[in-house]
């Protein structure tokens, strides 16, 4: 079972359980980067060592009707197969004071302990599954994990542009039966920007080889003095359900001092 | 032949706390205290007829004093809400429940302003105020009822390695989810039997609550509760009351009022509990020296006299996980309590109101896990075994000297996360003892939220000849359709 996501680890991974590792480039392209060393330079460029981020989740079905959730979160990377987690749910009010604190680790399943203020204690809970949905959202917990190096075979398979902005296009696709069998996808096709590294656009296909989802990344903008590029708007579109998740980010820091302390029990209660 | 405590409604055989997992303890009368004394009703609910009689002669009680202090702050705090200094919110909620089946009348109709008021003081001193307001008008009450409660009320002071709480405040301990093992610091409104969410039911205590938190992450906590707060029981004409006050009439028992400890500081209540959370699990033990929420139901000079008693808890939890699994065990010795005897069987007890001091212990295993079905959407399941054992029991006890208990609990969400279904099952090894509760919850709109729920029951009441059926089974009269509407603001 794949590790717990909260969403902020959604922009931090610049999105996806889409690994774009050009294992085996096209000749076409490998003149240019292979496809490690694109997966290592987008991997690069998605990651900080501290994270601080208040999102906006607009979920919207097909007639138009929104609900709202407001997210703020923070992020501690504690080294490269473990990072610490806290996300605190802003609105809406039944939620409000929600708190989640996860310790995610690459090589076993994540340790996740939620507090719910009607309920006056903490709880440890199970990682939820790869393809559950996060919060009524239309990204999935493995849509919201770190690039899988391992267990993904990667294709470039051309390249084209997105919002003007030239970009690899590259196909993923599980490379073993067990990631076949727990991936909610038979195959994830992303544009990676060539100059940034940075998605601009994911296609997911399901298991039934239908078009199911897609994801828009824009207004890509680099924070502070981090140098670093993160999308601020996210649009995940469903069209098997036709529903729609907007991810709007505010207040993104990135590398700032985040004490220990506010990955403990005690912040879960405050 | 005299009725015993263990009435038609009496849930002997089923004293465990079990709820949505695990109802109420039973082995007590959980009587309402008969209200020919208001002044010393130990509630801190306030009761109200729908004409307000009774007012004036609860104004000196202190839940009035406590209620009109929080209508005060309310007051108070409603313009800085409006100014953003202070966080406002809560729900308005409208809900009817009617019984289905034998009986087709409506056994719940409330509705429900809820209020939260929080702010900070300083950056290290805050203080959270939580009140509930309804009306009640279910077709077993003659009149319609108005009540208030504080819920919470407390400010809460952040130290470098500890917070310190002062008031009102809910406590919840243990790993158990619905079951009352190790949760029983704060009292809960047994009204509604435990249809409610316990979040909904759970009531607060006063008093004085240490959190000590060590650099490793553990913590201690240490209690202190100002005075005995009792349990919000059944009115004696609810369909929930757990005993048949008919059936003691027609035997001559009359009803007296409880006998509540009173609020010196020698009986107030104290605990501790210390907790670990390595990574590889997260545990705790505690200890906690209390009255006994279920009152001695005592017969004494022909009456009905329940007594409040103290007793000692001990508690053990842990949850761990184990791969796809999360394995949850909550334990609780209960030292001293009292527990009813049969007047015939065991007539020594006479001289002691026909009750028997023992200890109880119980214990509680869980598994949460979530099957991987491609139509069970967000599947979570959790399956439970409770088990209660009367130690060195003595005969004639009013119910079961062992109970156990398994509880099926199932939920899934569909179209991203607007519909809800919940599936919950809980029965009783001995037989005809068991309880289903099926709901939907549908939000399709933020802040709205339709709830649609059926509760079925089946079984009878203990029986000491056949040691089967119990509390479940005492409500198969029960069988209930409930429809809920909640406005969150």
């Amino acid at each position: 079972m794949k590790p717990y996501r909260t969403l902020q680890m959604l922009l931090a991974s610049s999105l996806a359980g889409v690994v774009c590792v050009f294992a085996a480039a096209n000749s076409g392209f490998a003149e240019e980067l292979s496809g490690l060393e694109i997966q290592t330079r987008a991997d690069e460029v998605s990651r900080a060592d501290t994270e601080h981020q208040i999102m906006k989740m607009i979920l919207e079905n097909s007639r138009g009707q929104q609900r709202i959730r407001t997210i703020e979160a923070w992020s501690k990377e504690r080294s490269r197969d473990e990072e610490h987690r806290f996300s605190r749910f802003l609105e809406p009010s039944d939620v409000k004071d929600t708190t989640l604190l996860t310790y995610d680790y690459d090589d076993k399943d994540d340790d996740i302990w939620l507090y719910l203020p009607a309920l006056k204690k903490v709880k440890r809970i199970l990682s939820s599954n790869k393809d559950d949905y996060f919060m009524g959202s239309d990204f999935t917990y493995e849509d919201m994990e770190n690039r899988d190096l391992k267990n993904w075979t990667y294709t470039l398979i051309g390249s084209e542009t997105v919002d003007g902005v030239d970009c690899y296009v590259v196909e993923g696709v599980p490379a073993n039966e067990k990631e076949a069998e727990e991936s909610g996808y038979s195959k994830v096709t992303t544009w990676v920007g060539k100059k940034d590294f940075v998605d601009r656009r994911v296609d997911y296909t399901d298991k039934k080889n239908r078009l199911s989802k897609r994801l828009l990344l824009s207004e890509i903008r680099v924070i502070g003095d981090s140098g670093k590029p993160r999308p601020h708007r996210l649009l995940m579109e469903n069209f098997i359900t036709k529903h729609k998740t907007i991810l709007e980010i505010r207040d993104i820091q990135l590398n700032i001092e985040v004490p220990d302390k506010v990955f403990t029990q005690r912040n879960l209660k405050q | 032949m005299i009725p015993t405590a263990a009435g038609k409604h009496l849930p002997a055989g089923a004293a465990l706390h079990a709820k949505a997992p695990v109802p109420p303890p039973r082995s007590l009368p959980p009587l309402r205290p008969r209200r020919t004394s208001p002044a010393s009703r130990t509630s801190d609910v306030l009761h109200m007829s729908s004409s307000f009689s009774i007012l004036p002669a609860c104004l000196d009680s202190r839940i009035w004093r406590v209620a009109a202090a929080s209508l005060l702050c309310a007051l108070f705090l409603a313009p800085r809400a409006a100014q953003g200094q202070v966080d406002f919110r809560g729900y308005v909620e409208e809900a009817i429940g009617v019984r289905v089946g034998v009986k087709d009348d409506v056994i719940y109709h409330r509705q429900t302003l809820n209020t939260k008021f929080s702010g900070e003081l300083r950056d290290d001193i805050k203080w959270w105020v939580s009140t509930d307001t309804w009306h009640d008008s279910p077709d077993f009450l003659p009149d319609d009822e108005f009540r208030f409660r504080v819920r919470e009320a407390y400010a809460k002071m952040e130290f470098d390695a500890f917070d310190l709480r002062v008031g009102r405040v809910q406590i919840a301990w243990g790993e158990a989810d619905g079951a009352i093992i190790s949760d029983q610091i704060s009292p809960f409104d047994f009204t509604n039997f435990i249809i409610p969410p316990f979040d909904a039911i759970r009531l607060g205590v006063d008093g004085v609550f240490l959190d000590y938190y060590f650099d490793n992450g553990d913590d201690l906590q240490v209690l202190w509760i100002s005075h005995f707060q009792e349990p919000d029981f059944p009115d004696t004409r609810s369909p929930w009351a757990f005993i048949d006050f008919d059936e003691f009439a027609q035997a001559g028992i009359s009803l007296a009022s409880s006998e509540k400890p009173a609020d010196t500081l020698k009986n107030s209540e104290g605990g501790i509990r210390y907790s670990g959370h390595p990574l590889w699990a997260d545990w705790s033990i505690g200890y906690f020296h209390s009255w006994d929420d279920r009152p001695a139901p005592r017969i004494l000079a022909g009456a009905l006299t329940p007594t409040y008693e103290q007793f000692e808890l001990f508690s053990a939890n842990i949850a761990y996980p184990v791969k796809d699994y999360l394995i949850r065990m909550d334990s609780a010795y209960e030292l001293g309590r009292f527990l009813s005897t049969d007047p015939v069987r065991a007539f020594e007890t006479a001289a002691d109101g026909f009750v028997s001091r023992h200890d109880v212990w119980k214990t509680m295993l869980a598994v949460d896990l979530k099957p991987d079905f491609e139509w069970w959407h967000q599947a979570d399941a959790t399956i439970q075994y409770v088990r209660e054992q009367v130690v060195d029991p003595r005969p004639g006890l009013n119910q079961a000297v062992t109970t156990n208990l398994f509880s099926v609990l199932l939920r899934a969400a569909y179209l991203n996360e607007t519909v809800k279904p919940w599936v919950f099952w809980i029965w009783d090894a001995r037989g005809s003892n068991s309880w289903m509760q099926l709901k939907v919850d549908y939000e399709p709109i933020d802040q709205w939220r339709f709830s649609l729920e059926y509760d079925r029951f089946t079984g009878h009441t203990f029986d000491l000849d056949t040691n089967s059926g119990g509390l479940f089974g005492s409500f198969a009269d029960n069988d209930m359709m409930q429809a809920t509407l909640r406005r969150s603001f």
